[in-house]
């Protein structure tokens, strides 16, 4: 259920430029309206106003409201904010998981090798739905768990690429240079192998991105992440289907947001694979 | 030269590395791990400010063992003496004055240099190892070595890909020299250069070794190279050394088969120097797999039967300084 990146690929570093620009105009966007929310709308996400309920779009409710008169802009944008903040936790959750992993894996190579890139690909043969729904039901439902288990699910391709990339600069002349200058594995691997690996782990991390904010929304439209009062796209998605026939928008909206930041981080991945910086 | 107390020393000096067989292979086949014998029963010595010339053709094993000497690799078995100290049972902070005192200069300066650091980060590493800490005073020291080694001062803040081979060898040179060195492996320094900057390169060292006094182990498959640098040359086949002697005695009366071989194939102008061509059979055995008795049978025009196949011959002082492996001089 992991949203498969579509490949926009190709075009040489030209049109690689333009997906960065569109990627990062497209995410500036809706990080800054998911910041900015409390000033662009008077409404709360959360407070009720039942007589104001189901309206349609108007100059006082852009979006118009749900079933329980809250305004459904403000409410999808707060919604974001929280996916968003989804997105980098994963991302951190996989540095911080994923760096070293791979990174001892790769130093030692061998038998240490063997067995810790054994068990990650043990890991990844199980699909990740079934142990997010595992740890979900042992947690319960909650931001606690879709951190965690978000975080699981994707440390295992960051771990085995920082692994890949390790073994093979073990035996650059660089790192031999650095190692007879007597610099320990840690800063080996922190000054001199790292700056070398950004390029590449900054396109798998932007391309996790969207996987993860879509594995969030779809874990709350299914009950399983975000309760309620709190909104997350996904939450909102959930009670849009509900109201799908007597008010489409309730669901247009929070797709559209989902939609949007998923081409922005493809858009900006995309970019970066192709065309970004490369030898400074 | 020879009187004086060896710098570097190894005794018996082995490093083999293992070629894995896969799960299968082992389990089905039966195949056992196999050894690579980069490194066999090395015994040489290196005196200080001398110029040791380590020539051999490739996969030989010269690289390997210039790098265990400056434990970059661990030796299989044997010993490694720097002043009479045990270099592979280094640890901590014996091992970090190792370290200053031993550098290497690497063959191939496009992929010696991090691509993603500017000669300032370059440089500045082993002149922290030293202990400088003031970031005004490593400047200043990054801009002496840059002027020692004949770069401007503006190089300081470019990038390894902004500059010619050349000069990537001299930031090479100088990131080595600043850990102010006695002993440094130059592992084929040149051979990735034009010639004409190859020339430049080693009047470089050739400099740098009178004006501080260092000794070299110059590794090298160029002949010509080591006859002008070298003070002592060691010819090595097949991870084991075949001749040592001061290079005007190899090249004038070379003993071992394969060194005689080797400097027939020096091409030369003047007709009246030039030898009669030696030309090997065949190529050089697999070190995963080295024939055994002497390495050098199997292309050997001067085998003297049995006893080369059978008996791997030792290192003899044939004359003084002059040491040959061949069963002709036992």
């Amino acid at each position: 259920m992991k949203g498969r990146s579509v490949h926009f690929g190709g075009g040489g570093p030209k049109a690689a430029r333009t997906y960065l620009f569109l990627g990062l105009f497209l995410i500036g966007l809706v990080t800054l309206l998911s910041l900015l929310w409390p000033f662009l709308s008077p409404y709360s996400p959360r407070e009720q106003a039942l007589d104001q309920g189901n309206l349609p779009p108007s100059l006082a409710h852009y979006w118009g409201t749900d079933a329980l008169g809250r305004d459904l802009f403000t409410r999808v944008l707060y919604g974001a904010r929280l996916s968003l903040g989804i997105a980098l936790g994963v991302v951190l959750i996989n540095l911080a998981l994923g760096l070293p992993y791979g990174a001892v894996a790769g130093w030692y190579g061998g038998r240490v090798d063997m067995y810790m890139m054994g068990l990650v690909d043990i890991l990844h043969g199980v699909p990740s739905l079934l142990y997010i729904i595992f740890f979900l039901v042992v947690l319960g439902p909650g931001l606690k768990g879709i951190f965690l288990t978000l975080g699981l699910a994707y440390w295992l391709d960051l771990a085995r690429q920082v692994r890949n990339q390790v073994l093979s600069f073990r035996e650059a002349e660089f790192v031999l240079a650095a190692r007879a200058l007597g610099l320990g594995p840690v800063s080996i691997l922190w000054r001199e192998m790292l700056p070398n690996m950004v390029d590449p782990l900054l396109v798998t991390l932007v391309f996790h991105i969207p996987q993860a904010v879509f594995l969030e929304a779809f874990l709350s439209y299914l009950g399983l992440g975000v309760t309620a009062p709190r909104a997350s796209l996904g939450t909102l998605l959930a009670e849009g289907v509900a109201n799908m026939r007597s008010a489409p928008r309730e669901l247009i909206f929070p797709a559209l947001l989902v939609f949007v930041i998923m081409l922005g981080f493809n858009f900006l991945g995309e970019g970066l694979r192709g065309g970004g910086p490369k030898a400074p | 030269m020879a009187a004086a107390e060896p710098l570097v020393r190894t005794e018996g000096l082995t490093k083999y590395f293992t070629s894995r067989r896969s799960l299968v292979a082992k389990l089905v086949a039966r195949q056992k791990d196999r050894l690579i014998k980069a490194v066999d029963d090395v015994n040489l010595a290196i005196y200080p400010g001398e110029t040791l010339g380590l020539v051999g053709e490739s996969g030989c094993g010269k690289t390997t063992l210039g790098r265990t000497l400056i434990k970059l690799y661990e030796p299989t078995s044997g010993e490694i003496y720097y002043r009479n100290q045990l270099v592979h049972e280094m640890r901590g902070k014996e091992l970090t004055a190792f370290r200053k005192e031993a550098q290497i200069i690497f063959q191939n300066p496009y992929a010696s240099l991090n691509p993603r650091k500017t000669v300032r980060d370059i440089i500045s590493v082993p002149l922290r190892t030293r202990g400088l800490r003031e970031p005004r005073i490593i400047e200043e020291e990054i801009l002496n070595l840059l002027h020692r080694v004949g770069l401007s001062p503006r190089h300081i803040d470019s990038y390894p890909h902004q500059f010619s081979g050349g000069q990537r060898q001299r930031i090479g040179v100088a990131r080595a020299l600043a850990l102010q060195p006695n002993f440094i492996v130059a592992d084929e320094p040149v051979s990735a250069l034009d010639v004409s900057v190859q020339a430049q390169i080693i009047n470089l060292l050739e400099e740098l070794q009178e004006e501080y006094q260092l000794t070299y182990l110059f590794i090298t498959h160029d002949l010509s190279v080591v006859h002008y640098i070298s003070d002592r040359i060691a010819v090595m086949y097949l991870g084991h050394i075949v001749e040592t002697a001061p290079t005007t005695t190899l090249f004038s009366r070379p003993l071992h088969p394969y060194t005689q071989a080797l400097l027939s194939a020096i091409p030369s102008v003047d007709k009246s120097f030039r030898r009669k061509r030696i030309i090997l059979e065949g190529t050089v055995p697999t070190p995963l797999d080295p024939p055994p008795g002497c390495r050098f049978h199997t292309r050997c025009f001067a085998k003297l039967g049995d006893i080369c196949t059978r008996v791997t011959p030792s290192l003899v002082e044939v004359e003084k300084n002059h040491f040959v492996a061949c069963h002709h001089f036992e």
